[in-house]
């Protein structure tokens, strides 16, 4: 493109009229802005491929599992059921589904984990699967 | 007692599971490549939770040992906790799996 503008460039300087050298400038500006547009488009490029590996390097386990974790265990799980999640978010599940899927297996280990080991939790969730089959059973009993 | 003692020790299904991933996984064995293996070998998606309760119950059985190992930066700058299987778990584990065995014979001519 830049080649193809110092042609144009040489050719109008050794042009033989007026009119010829009206037209080819003319020319030579359609170009200029061509070749501007261009630049300005691969300018934008470079920095949204920039922005978004910024943004995949960033993601990491969603702060708010990770809080409740650290609210719900018990202090001898809080350094290694974390550690453990986040060792296999980072250099398993990430790379290999994503961060949207990613986080949602993340979120879906701390449910499941604050349920085993915090005893409270434990304690509402059979009451709950008690109480539930004690409304079923009586609805359907009569 | 000593009956009581063999009905109490049986091991549960996942507890198996758990002792097996420990035995192939020898001094790597820490809560991400445990979960792993059960997961691989069985296709049993298996939370974090489920695995250290049952080594927890194990431990107290006196099945495995544990150690905390170093931090690393790829978890956070949290330390790994590694398991063990010791001997009075390789019994049990021996015992079960023969119990399992003892069980099945003669299920080839069974169709």
């Amino acid at each position: 493109m830049l080649s193809n503008l110092l042609h144009r460039a040489m050719a109008l300087l050794t042009s033989p009229d007026a009119e010829t050298i009206h037209q080819r400038l003319d020319e030579f500006g359609k170009d200029v802005r061509r070749l501007r547009a261009e630049l300005e488009a691969s300018r934008r490029a470079l920095r949204h491929s920039a922005g978004s590996r910024q943004k995949t390097r960033s993601v990491g386990p969603p702060e708010r599992a990770s809080y409740l974790l650290y609210l719900f265990l018990v202090r001898a799980d809080r350094q290694t059921i974390p550690g453990d999640l986040e060792e296999e978010f980072t250099l398993i599940i990430l790379p290999r589904f994503g961060p949207r899927r990613a986080r949602i297996w993340f979120w879906s280990q701390t449910i499941k984990t604050i349920a085993f080991r915090n005893l409270l939790c434990r304690w509402l969730l059979v009451g709950s699967i008690v109480k539930l089959a004690e409304y079923i059973q009586h609805k359907v009993g009569g | 007692m000593a009956s009581q003692m063999d009905g109490n020790d049986r091991l549960g299904r996942f507890e198996e599971l758990v002792l097996l991933a420990l035995v192939r996984l020898r001094e790597n064995a820490y809560g991400v490549p445990i979960r792993r293996e059960i997961a691989e070998r069985t296709g049993r998606d298996v939370s974090f939770g489920a695995v250290y309760t049952t080594l927890e119950r194990l431990e107290r059985k006196g099945y495995v040992s544990s150690r905390v190992g170093d931090p690393t930066p790829e978890r956070g700058g949290r330390a790994k906790r590694y398991f063990r299987i010791e001997a009075p778990g390789i019994t049990a584990l021996n015992r079960s799996q023969q119990a399992v065995t003892r069980m099945a014979v003669g299920f080839a001519y069974a169709q």
